[in-house]
Parts: structure tokens; sequence; C-alpha cells
């Protein structure tokens, strides 16, 4: 079965799904933070974010197959960087000896995939819903928040519209070889930006109309706070704690 | 002007300098309940007539809705008198599930979120889409769409419906019950479409326009049908 973008948002059916809103967004964005932060050069900042993207993961269970394209794509994108040991100068990390040049794609290697995962499974834990009910109660510029949303919720019609250019792209000679097919495909920009920007001006002028922007709330529900919150919160500060306290430690 | 939902007197809208004006001159009134179809082909100036109306393109002469000039600084106050639905119904969708799409405009109007979802839902209801409320937009069929623009148009009564080309990419039962849906609204309507079969299911009046004005003010879509036969429209 192919994922939409739509149908990843919410699909996860794990115990973060059950906190609230916020709450998912701040002790995901606590665990992010935290694979970012703590040391990958070195064992105990390895164990960390390796520890708290797995245990987010857990918490958060979304469907295998997510977990795995997440992964598979993470391979695709910073596995290349191993391609840059022989750029690399050995004495970057002299704790790792002979092996120094690995420390900096290790680094980029590890940091990358883990905030990725972690970036993923929080966004199957949140329905679209969710994530406007959520940012909204965060201490986020509401402009911001009104920004994002909207991207968010225009995302799949823009996904179908490049769909469908592409579709007409390879009907059109883009499949075939040679000097055409080069042309159609470059031309594809500029099929595809103006339907993009057309599309967004038509989005902005509903949004005024129906005054979007002028709204004192986009949310429908009651914000609630449980214990199993304050909990998923307290982890994740400590997860963040952790990977702080990892950074300004010096190594032995 | 009381009895008139709508009111455009000598407007003009230009394209830009050296180019054609988009309408020269366009004089009309809408009665309140009134349903009149607004008719032309294709850059005819429907679409910029209906936006004129809602205040989103400047225009020359005096658009007047309720009895409340277009302008400016009127414009909160004329927003709130009309339901607009565009052309492309994704366009004005901005939430996720439908019953909030439907709800938001009492939401905005300081309702609170529990009864503002009530009527949401009872709008979506009337208008035969009750059963998708907690559905994902992403899911629905373009006439499915369509149908929800509609009920967040109409969710909070509004007295004049602007409607641009609401029958388009339907087939003829989604035509038929679009128009059904329509005519059992109160508001009055101005609805830009090509096609005067679903035009000819609600409204008693038709509005041509050409060459930036009116052509034909008639009561009848044959009319319009027989000057495009007979190519004077051309």
């Amino acid at each position: 079965m192919r994922w939409s973008w739509h149908d990843i948002w919410g699909c996860a059916r794990g115990p973060v799904a059950r906190l609230a809103p916020h709450v998912r967004i701040a002790a995901g964005a606590g665990v992010f933070a935290a694979c970012l932060v703590a040391p990958a050069t070195r064992a105990s900042g390895t164990a960390l974010i390796a520890a708290a993207a797995a245990a987010w993961i857990a918490a958060c269970r979304p469907p295998r197959r997510i977990v795995a394209q997440c992964l598979l794509l993470g391979l695709v994108l910073f596995l290349p960087y191993f391609l840059l040991i022989p750029l690399v100068d050995a004495e970057v990390a002299p704790a790792w000896g002979k092996y120094g040049a690995l420390a900096v794609p290790w680094s980029v290697f590890l940091h990358g995939l883990a905030s990725l995962a972690v970036s993923v499974a929080a966004v199957t834990s949140l329905g679209m819903s969710e994530l406007r009910e959520g940012l909204g109660r965060l201490p986020i510029p509401r402009v911001v928040v009104l920004i994002v949303v909207q991207i968010v919720q225009q995302s799949t019609t823009l996904l179908e519209e490049t769909q469908r250019a592409a579709a007409a792209m390879l009907l059109r000679g883009a499949a075939g070889k040679g000097f055409s097919a080069m042309r159609v495909l470059a031309s594809f920009p500029r099929v595809w930006l103006p339907r993009v920007i057309a599309r967004a001006e038509r989005v902005a002028v509903a949004m005024e109309l129906r005054g979007y922007c002028e709204a004192g709330s986009l949310s429908f529900t009651r914000a609630a706070f449980k214990a199993a919150d304050g909990a998923a919160l307290a982890l994740a500060a400590l997860a963040f704690g952790g990977a702080l306290a990892l950074r300004w430690v010096q190594a032995p | 002007m009381s009895g008139e939902a709508l009111v455009f007197r000598d407007v003009r809208v230009h394209r830009g300098p050296g180019l054609p004006p988009v309408l020269a001159g366009v004089s009309f009134s809408l009665a309140a309940g009134e349903r009149a179809a607004l008719v032309g082909l294709n850059g005819s100036g429907k679409t910029t007539l209906l936006s004129c109306a809602a205040g989103l393109v400047p225009h020359e002469g005096e658009v007047h809705v309720l009895g409340v000039r277009v302008g400016p600084r009127s414009l909160g106050e004329v927003r709130a008198k009309i339901g607009f639905l565009f052309n492309v119904p994704e366009d004005q969708l901005l939430f996720p599930k439908v019953v909030e799409d439907a709800a938001f405009g009492l939401l905005r109007r300081g309702v609170s979120p529990d009864e503002a979802l009530r009527k949401g839902r009872q709008t979506l209801e009337r208008l035969g889409v009750g059963h998708l409320a907690d559905s994902a937009l992403h899911r629905l069929s373009h006439g499915e769409k369509q149908r929800v623009a509609l009920a967040g148009a109409v969710v909070l009564d509004p007295p004049l419906l602007l409607l641009d080309e609401p029958s388009s990419g339907l087939d003829p039962l989604g035509k038929r019950a679009l128009a059904t849906t329509l005519s059992g609204l109160d508001a009055a309507m101005l609805i830009a479409t090509h096609d005067l079969e679903f035009a000819a299911r609600l409204c008693s009046r038709f509005i041509l326009l050409e060459g930036g004005g009116i052509a034909l003010d008639v009561p009848r879509a044959e009319e319009v049908l027989r000057r495009w036969d007979g190519g004077e429209g051309q």
C-alpha cells in the first residue's frame, strides 16, 4: 500500500497519540532537540540519541511500513556523507584514533537519521486538526501557526497538482530519450510554478474572504492536561537535559 | 435601497494600461431573495464582477451590498453579508475536517466551539452531506467538496450568495442535487455560470455579459441561447 501525505498524519496508535496535542508537539520537539544536541562522537551521546529516538518511535507506534520507509530515506540522505571520509582530517576527533575521519559523517548520519525518524513519528501521532489545536496552544506567534497549518492543509492539493503536471509531462514525451525528453523535463518548473503561484493566490483570497486570519481562535476543542501529559513532557525534558549535559561535560 | 441585495452602478474594472476594461460601466440590481444567472463567454468578466461585489477587486463606480457601499472601510461589514462559492472548491476549504470547515464562520463570529460544530453539522445535513461531517476533506469527491464549500458559505445564513461556476465538474445527478439544495435557500443569489441548463433550474433572470457590459437581461435562458446561436455575441 502506498501512503499519501494525508494518510501519514495521525496514523500512529501508540500512547503518545492519547496525549494532548500540544504536549505531543512539545514532547516531540524535546526529543528532536535531544537527538540534535547530544554528541554523536561519544558512546554515551550515541546511546542517548539511539535510546531517545527508539523510545519515541515505540511510544508513537507508527505503522512499521512508515518506519521502514523513513529509515530507508534516512539511509539514502545521510549515508553518502561517508564518501567524504578521504577529505576529512582525522584530527577532528582525537578520541577516535586512526578512525577520526569517520567521526564527522557518523555524526551527520546519526543526528540526521534520528531527527528524521523522530519527526516522522511525531507527525504520525498527530492528525491535521490536532496539529492546529496543538500549535494554537503553544506560545508560538499566531501568524506562524496560521501559516504552518495552512501549508500542511494545502500540501495535498499541491502534491496532486504536481502529480498531474508530471503525468502530463510523461505523456508529452518526458519518458522518451534524447534531447526532446530533456526539453520536456526542463519545462516542468515553468509549468509547475505558475500553477502553484496561481493556487496560492486563490487560497489567499479565500482566506481573506473567510476571515481566516481574523478569527480569534481556530480551536474546536478544550485544552486538557492529564498526568500522562506531564510525564511525557518530563521525560522529553529529561532527554534534552541529558543531551545538554553530555554536550557540556568534557570527555575523559 | 433596502429591498436590493446587490446594486451595481456604472461599475468599471480596468485590466491595465492600454488594455480594454474587464467591466465597462455595468449597472444592474438584484432584489432580496432573487436568483439571477450571470452568463457570458470565457473572459467576459463574470468572476471579476462577483469579486467586485465581495470587495476583492478595485473598481470605479458604486457597488452596494444590502445597502452598504463596498469600499476599503466597509469590507468586514460587506463580507459578513455575503456567502461566496469559488470556482474550485479546494481553494476555499481551509480545514482538514469537513465539520470544522463548515463551522469555521461561526467560530470566527465568536460562537462557542460546541455550538459552532453543532450548527456546522446541521448545515451539512441541510445540504445533504451530513454523513461526511467527520470525514477528512481530501477523501471527498469534487461534488462533495463543492457542497462542503457551500456549507461554509451558508452556515451564517448570509442574505446574498455569490456563486462562481457552482456546477462545473459535477455529473448530471450532482448538478440536479446542487440545484435542489440551492433552491431551498432563501438568500439572493448571483450565479456565474456557463451551464444554462443548471441555471434554468434555479434562476428567473439571466444577465449576459459581453464586451465588458450587460448585453442582455432577460427572464429566460432561451433568449441567451438564441443570441449565441445567431452569432451576435461572437
